[in-house]
């Protein structure tokens, strides 16, 4: 590990450890399918027409909503149909994707003009979050507004995607080369890495990043492996201190957050004229036969990336990206999104007698009051509540585990009596970053995270706006 | 299905039952778990559920309880049986009544109560407390986790005032069949020694059935605390402002305040501090409101042990202090979160 690494830390959070169902290191390329639903994003709308012919990496639909964006087609085909959400097409023909004109191995020599180009024209303005700012108005923030990036592994979730796989057939140069293309384009800008253990020893010449970058460099930073280290702004919170509000956006610091794979993509977008067209994700949790990380073009049908390994005896509930804050996938002929992080399966729990009397050598807990804490891995993972739900009797647990640092126990019970007002936003439920973890801990099994977050919405309701600045700044008591 | 479930599911198909619908419920709860699953994110939850908890506060009891056992012989079974069936029918009538599942929460206050007592109690004064604490302390207020009194010691309290008589003159030093009124803070008191803290440790003074055998209290008190069942500032703030106010105090009173070591280990404070101060529903839930809490009580307690007739304080002061419990939190959360400047 590099010597200059630097370690961080925040208050709370948990660390989700040893649970079965973790992604290995195999890397499938699945096929396309006869038939492709690309998402237009919101408030995005279709630029072709039913029965057009498409390539892959052709504009199918625009933005201007909050700053623009396109969407290019990951597959060649007809236009099938098109709605308000998706544009169906029709699979055929040649599916390799032609460079978009202006890419070049030689991207040094490429004037930050025709790489804002590139990006915009291979739809990669979008994989970051509000946007990759370019002079054609893709993000909130203007290019030299860009004070950060920060690239991170998710390293804290309870299922992640593993560097090591992104990584594989490629060189530790295409992360520098990304940074550096970056550091280019916002020259006001300095770059920090964050990665968990396990990819820093996965890479071991990560600490060779900042050769691209003419002496600088980027910082590389050891996240901790507690969650939500990288949810945006623990993970800005956490790097940068608490310079602005607390739960400021990633606007406020003047910072661009991205995950390694949206790092590679603008990466390949600038040296080969790859368009924005394909996601790897892990396929995680015991509801699979194996888990494997597959590689799918945006648009395919979750059934088809997951009929081949998971259970059916099992029927698992389908998971869209986190286990933790992913929407349940109801319809599994809902397209893979641009913004797939991974696909999980969560079994249904088994018949048990006496089940609160189980010693729990599998099972996860805060507390240590099963044997797990002894030993930690092979833990199982179901969708049972593993409890009926009680009153809250003040154990502290959310208290203790909550990043923001509020007190989860006294908000649920404003939001439960029906008490909206300056009451709430005064206890910080606008610090609330739903992360969750709350409802998770809860030994009552209260659903926290819900009411608060439905506490957020009824304040909104009422014009209580977010928390003031003044507010967010106080020292723990 | 399991079986097990599929025997409730036929039991709460029969008519005749359907008023007791909430019991068979909790029982079917207890031995085939929820079938409850999550329907939104967090799409999995943690294994501790209130029964697991509740059942972890009991087995850090139970080195006091099986000590007790031993010193005092089976009565005290007898006793702790008394405990749970009356207080154990009260709450079966409420959950009747208001038509809500058992509270768990009543298993460990039904153990506690009976090992507060001395071992020369009658089982009518443990049918009696138990009782009046489990509907008095907790059913009025609405049930485990809207009370503000922790219910063994509301029980415990009333028949110390409400049977002098019995509750003071009934204690026995294990293995002698002696009954005296005299427990070492009381010979204290008049006399002014102490005993070997080796005999207070061990347990072979006078004293109620569980606050004896100290080793035990300290081994299960400080296992609920590893596993996280309770926190460690309630007992660690207690014992410190105990230890503090007589050291202090014993410098300047000899004679009425006694020194911090016998105070540590004397009477039921080991027990209060680590089973009923501790007690999560009755004691402030902010961090910083445990810590105010736990000075609170070792200085009451301290002050009740040397200034006030009753020789033993540890009972009341928690009592006394579950009353600001809701007041204490409230404070520091408004410190925590100051109002906004208009
Ligand atoms: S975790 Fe649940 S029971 Fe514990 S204090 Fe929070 S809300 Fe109450
Ligand atoms: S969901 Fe909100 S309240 Fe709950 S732990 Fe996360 S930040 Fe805290």
């Amino acid at each position: 590990m590099p010597d200059r690494i630097n370690t961080l830390s925040f208050k709370g959070g948990y660390r989700f450890r040893g649970f079965q169902g973790a992604s290995t290191d195999e890397l499938v390329a699945l096929t396309l399918g006869s038939h492709a639903s690309i998402p237009l994003g919101s408030a995005g709308s279709a630029v072709v027409k039913r029965g057009e012919q498409i390539d892959v990496g052709q504009i199918v639909g625009e933005s201007d909503h909050d700053f623009r964006r396109l969407t290019v087609s990951p597959v060649s085909g007809t236009v099938a149909a098109v709605s308000d959400d998706f544009v169906q097409i029709d699979c055929g023909g040649d599916q390799a994707w032609p460079p978009v004109p202006g890419a070049s191995a030689e991207w040094k020599t490429l004037s930050t003009d025709v790489m804002e180009d590139v990006l915009l024209a291979t739809g990669s303005c979008s994989v970051v979050r509000g946007g990759l700012p370019t002079r054609h108005g893709t993000s909130e923030l203007a290019p030299e507004e860009v004070r950060r990036v920060v690239v991170h592994d998710s390293g804290s979730e309870v299922y992640r995607t593993s560097v090591a796989v992104l990584m594989r057939e490629r060189d530790t140069t295409h992360l520098s080369v990304g940074l550096a293309i970056l550091q280019r384009l916002f020259p006001n800008s300095e770059s920090h890495v964050v990665m968990g253990a396990e990819s820093l020893s996965a890479l071991p010449k990560l600490n060779a990043l900042g050769d691209h970058n003419g002496g600088g460099g980027p910082s590389l930073h050891l996240g901790s492996p507690k969650y939500p280290q990288h949810h945006e702004s623990v993970l800005l919170e956490s790097l940068f201190g608490e310079e602005v509000p607390a739960r400021a956006s990633a606007v406020d610091y003047g910072a661009l957050v991205m995950d390694v794979q949206a790092l590679l993509q603008i990466r390949d977008a600038v040296v080969t004229g790859k368009p924005n067209i394909e996601r790897v994700i892990p396929l995680s949790g015991p509801g699979f036969t194996s888990n494997p990380h597959v590689q799918v073009r945006v648009g395919t049908s979750v059934e088809r990336v997951i009929e081949p390994y998971i259970n059916r005896d099992e029927s698992p509930k389908i998971v869209y990206n986190s286990v933790m804050t992913g929407e349940q996938v109801d319809d599994t002929s809902a397209p893979i999104g641009f913004d797939c992080t991974g696909l999980v399966a969560i079994p249904k729990a088994r018949p048990e007698f006496l089940p609160f009397m189980n010693l729990g050598g599998k099972r996860d807990s805060f507390s240590f009051t099963f044997l797990s804490s002894l030993v930690r891995v092979g833990k199982t993972l179901d969708d049972n509540l593993h409890g009926e739900e009680r009153a809250c009797l003040a154990c502290g647990y959310c208290e203790q585990i909550c990043p923001a640092g509020i007190l989860p126990f006294v908000l649920h019970r404003y939001v439960q009596r029906k008490i909206i007002d300056e009451k709430l936003v005064r206890y910080g439920a606008f610090r609330c970053i739903d992360c969750n973890l709350c409802t998770y801990v809860c030994p009552s099994k209260i659903p926290l995270a819900r009411l608060i977050a439905d506490g957020k919405q009824a304040l909104r309701d009422e014009g209580f706006g977010p928390a003031p600045a003044v507010e967010s700044k106080e020292g723990a008591v | 299905m399991s079986r097990t479930r599929a025997i409730f599911e036929k039991l709460k198909a029969v008519k005749l039952l359907r008023p007791m619908l909430p019991i068979l419920t909790t029982l079917e709860g207890i031995f085939a778990g929820t079938e409850a699953v999550t329907i939104e994110a967090p799409h999995i939850r943690e294994h501790l559920e209130i029964k697991r908890y509740m059942t972890a506060a009991i087995i850090g009891l139970m080195p006091t309880l099986v000590a007790a056992v031993i010193f005092f012989g089976p009565y005290v079974l007898a006793c702790v049986l008394v405990s749970y069936l009356v207080g154990g029918a009260i709450e079966v009538a409420f959950a009747y009544v208001r038509k809500r599942e058992i509270e768990e929460g009543f298993l460990v206050t039904g153990l506690i109560f009976p090992l507060t007592l001395p071992a020369g109690v009658p089982l009518w004064v443990v049918a009696v407390g138990v009782a009046v604490g489990v509907f008095f302390g907790k059913e009025v207020f609405g049930g485990t986790g809207r009370n503000i009194f922790n219910p063994a010691l509301v029980g415990r309290l009333f028949i110390t005032i409400g049977f002098p008589g019995i509750m003071s003159g009934q204690w026995v030093a294990p293995f002698t069949d002696a009954i005296t009124s005299a427990t070492p803070l009381a010979i204290y008191k008049s006399a002014g020694t102490i005993p070997p803290y080796f005999d207070l440790l061990m347990g072979q003074v006078a004293g109620s059935m569980g606050e004896l055998f100290r080793i035990g209290i300290i081994a299960g008190g400080l296992f609920l605390i590893v596993v996280r069942v309770s926190n460690w500032r309630i007992p660690l703030f207690f014992f410190a402002a105990v230890a503090a106010v007589s050291a202090i105090g014993h410098v300047f009173l000899p004679a009425t305040i006694a020194p911090p070591l016998f105070q540590l280990l004397t009477g039921g404070l080991l027990f209060g501090a680590f089973f009923m101060a501790t007690d999560p529903i009755t004691s402030p839930a902010t961090k910083a409101g445990k810590i105010i809490f736990g000075i609170g009580c070792g200085v009451v307690t301290v002050v009740i042990r040397s200034f006030t007739g009753f020789t033993e304080g540890v009972m009341f002061s928690i009592v006394f202090m579950n009353a600001f419990a809701p007041l204490i939190d409230t404070m520091v959360i408004n410190r925590r979160f100051p109002a906004v400047e208009p």
